[in-house]
């Protein structure tokens, strides 16, 4: 098995290039991608008399004083044209103490976006026509504003326990499958060198020396999963100490769930090989597989966002799926080890089954 | 040509159970995102379904009488006290709050069970409800108080949930939006009672009509379908550019390519070939999804002759990017020492123009500076100007990405002839 693990690490030690472009992309694109937390959806705004007034540059204000949003002003053809081009979901114009909001695409931002305009609108047309009435109406407003700042109803979240509820990090959810993602491209590179060696006739004189088979793949397994967790711990560390990110406090069962998680890619790296005779084939199938998986896993959407139970079956069999559910109850809920035995075991599972029939197809190609 | 045409059509016959793969693995992604889609992006309200949990500890005639009864006793005017008597009429918050709860356009999706405290929080442990709201003890009356004479505390609902799945979050932004017009109706109108206004009552103020959606002139929607379906099959095309450099690494190893230099042809003729047999494979696999996907979803219901050529066009002008990829990535396979290397770059860079140019994630999780870098790829320059092709787009605003994605064809090809091995270079 050292044997195995010192060729590998001599071959990359001769040309470091390949695995190093790998690992060094993968991490700067989970940086870029990843680390993109906590902004604002930008809405592109535009006035429909071509200028914006004074007026509405205060229902700006108004609009910008929430979290979610940030709307800037923009020419109105710029605006259209980014929005034809399918780059933004959606644009505002804004009419004299009114707007319309353009969209060619059905999303849920458009949804989202709609509801907190509508409000900002409403409660200002409302204070308005109400300021009507009266005689002095800065000191209405002021009256109702000092009220608003501490509004006398409140909604208190709690988790059942009587603890604080903890809201969803939708970010550290994005972060945490960029990783995963890209994490599975390293390892099955790394694992690819399997059929380079069957093809190059390095694997026949493999079997010819003393090693037995359990010591060959234990030896490819491990040195790829190696890399593999290399990469996830050196983006964690980045997040971490770089860019601040909490990754919670329970760094033993992190390890754990990336440990596992690698293994299982590993393994399902193999079955992929075990299937392909050329490192060409695995190539082409390889890429094309890979990006379905974060989708049906929900990677980019909000937790229970999808409800069709095909699709949610399908997600079981997916290791990504159990990863994450696995990283973000860790990190964002504390949980224990008693919390994810059920996803560790499920892919360890996924892991047992892809390494065993992919060995086996791989054996029988062989003889 | 010709003859190096018809050999890497055969190579990739020789590999038909992976191009059979390549062929029905995008149309299998199609057909799983149009389950997920249907019940994610379109109609998003109508398949959510929440089951809460109400706990009602308040007794609100009782907490409105309570009120009224210490009103009297406060230090103020008669006329006050009938208005502000009024006014809590009208405010009954837990009352307000079930009528809201009760209502026609939120029956649809929120269902609603009364129980007492102990079960509710039992069901929640059994994940029977996803959450559980909690009107407390003599809320009515705190929030009278707090509501209309500005004393006491404020008064808390108390929402208990042990996850932020996207069910917790839609009663959350209920509850808060619900309580939050309670709050400004308030306000409003002991303002203007202070101010001397004309009388606000809490329940019927009127909603403004303002806002809207509007379409752009002569612009038609696109579904989330079309806009996935289009994705999936430019990106699979692309991958078609990586497979045929890759399928060169083995004519590169067995020296397939030294033999031809040998028999006296121009190495130029094995490139073109390499890239005419991407071409027809890119638009071959394009034409049988789109094709396939029309009449399974009827992806383009209704449209013109105009439409599917202008279509054709914009997915030829991308197959000929494809096949200029395809070139370059075989001349950087043969320049270079490490055939691995080689594909390792096409391979990353594949998946980096599926990102960035929006085939592979949802374009509105990538920060702004991808999503316009995303324009610079060939094929989020093609997705763009289909998108636009479908929203009904004249010729002439097409124009300038057509030009562009020709000119990255020219400047592609260009710099693939001069990386290409010459004689005597190898």
């Amino acid at each position: 098995m050292t044997s195995i693990l010192l060729k590998q690490w001599m071959k990359e030690k001769r040309n470091p290039l390949v695995l190093l472009i790998f690992i060094i992309l993968s991490i700067a694109a989970t940086l870029m991608f990843g680390g993109d937390r906590g902004s604002k959806i930008e809405i592109e705004v535009f006035s429909a008399s071509g200028e914006i007034s004074d007026s509405e540059t205060e229902w700006l204000r108004l609009l910008n004083s929430g979290d979610t949003f940030a709307f800037t002003e923009q020419e109105e053809k710029a605006a259209k044209k980014k929005l034809r081009e399918g780059r933004a979901d959606l644009t505002l114009k804004l009419l004299p103490d009114d707007y319309r909001i353009i969209a060619v695409m059905e999303g849920p931002n458009v949804q989202l976006a709609e509801q907190y305009i509508y409000s900002v609108y409403k409660r200002e047309l409302q204070l308005r026509s109400a300021a009507e009435t009266v005689q002095d109406k800065l000191e209405f407003r002021e009256s109702v504003q000092s009220v608003l700042e501490q509004p006398p109803l409140k909604l208190k979240l709690q988790a059942s326990d009587g603890g604080a509820h903890v809201p969803y990090d939708m970010g550290l959810q994005l972060l945490f499958g960029f990783t995963l993602f890209f994490m599975m491209f390293t390892v099955g590179y790394k694992v690819n060198v399997i059929t380079g060696d069957k093809t190059s006739g390095i694997w026949n004189r493999l079997i010819l020396s003393p090693l037995s088979k359990t010591q060959i793949y234990l030896g490819h397994l491990i040195y790829s999963a190696l890399a593999g967790i290399l990469q996830i711990v050196v983006i964690f560390l980045v997040f971490h100490y770089g860019l601040n990110v909490k990754l919670g406090d329970q760094y033993g069962l992190l390890l754990l769930v990336i440990v596992c998680y690698t293994v299982t890619i590993v393994a399902f790296s193999i079955l992929m090989v075990g299937m392909m005779r050329t490192p060409e084939q695995f190539h082409m199938l390889f890429p094309a597989v890979i990006p379905i998986m974060p989708l049906i896993s929900g990677v980019y959407m909000p937790p229970g966002t999808i409800t069709s139970s095909i699709l949610l079956a399908i997600a079981e069999v997916i290791p990504l799926t159990h990863a994450m559910e696995a990283l973000t109850s860790i990190s964002m809920y504390g949980a224990g080890m008693s919390d994810i035995w059920l996803p560790i075991t499920k892919l360890l599972l996924i892991g047992v089954i892809c390494m065993g029939i992919g060995i086996n197809l791989m054996e029988r190609r062989n003889a | 040509m010709n003859v190096f045409f018809k050999k890497d059509f055969l190579v990739y016959w020789r590999d038909r159970k992976e191009m059979l793969i390549a062929f029905i693995l995008p149309l299998v992604l199609v057909v799983i995102l149009g389950f997920a889609l249907s019940g994610w992006v379109e109609n998003s309200n109508e398949n959510i379904e929440i089951k809460a949990a109400l706990v009602m500890l308040d007794q609100s005639k009782e907490g409105l009488e309570r009120f009224q009864y210490k009103l009297n006793s406060l230090p103020l005017t008669a006329d006050e006290k009938t208005a502000i008597s009024k006014a809590a009429e009208a405010f009954i918050p837990g009352a307000m709050l079930l009528d809201m709860l009760n209502s026609d356009e939120t029956k649809g999706f929120l269902n609603i069970t009364q129980l007492d405290e102990e079960s509710a929080l039992k069901q929640l442990n059994e994940e029977k409800v996803d959450a559980i709201i909690l009107v407390p003890e003599g809320y009515t009356e705190a929030a009278l108080n707090s509501l209309l004479l500005r004393k006491g505390g404020e008064a808390e609902i108390t929402l208990t949930a042990d996850t932020d799945s996207l069910n917790v979050q839609v009663l959350q932004n209920m509850l808060d939006s619900f309580l939050s017009d309670v709050n400004n109706q308030a306000a409003l109108s002991s303002a203007s009672r202070s101010y001397g206004g004309a009388e606000i009552s809490g329940a019927e103020a009127s909603l403004p009509l303002v806002g809207g959606m509007e379409q752009m002139e002569g612009v038609e929607m696109i579904t989330s379908f079309q806009y996935f379906a289009l994705a999936i099959s430019i990106f699979f095309a692309l991958s078609v550019s990586t497979t045929t450099a890759s399928k060169s690494i083995t004519e590169k190893r067995e020296q397939v390519f030294m033999r031809i230099l040998l028999a006296g042809t121009h190495p130029l003729r094995y490139l073109a070939g390499k890239a005419a047999s991407t071409f027809c494979m890119s638009v071959l696999q394009l034409a049988v999804l789109l094709v396939i996907s029309h009449f399974i979803y009827d992806l383009f219901p209704g449209k013109s002759l105009e439409f599917w050529i202008g279509l054709s066009f914009i997915l030829i002008m991308l197959c000929l990017a494809i096949a200029a990829l395809a070139a370059l990535y075989t001349a950087m396979l043969f320049r270079m020492k490490d055939a691995d290397v080689a594909s390792g770059i096409s391979f990353l860079l594949l998946i980096v123009f599926g990102i960035i140019g929006g085939n592979l994630v949802p374009i509105y999780i990538l920060p702004d500076w991808a999503i316009s870098l995303g324009n610079v790829t060939p094929n989020g320059l093609a997705l763009s100007m289909l998108l636009q092709w479908i929203q009904g787009s004249s010729f002439d605003d097409l124009w300038q990405p057509v030009f562009y994605q020709a000119i990255f064809c020219v400047a592609i090809v260009g710099a693939s002839v001069w990386i290409f091995p010459r004689r005597g270079r190898l």
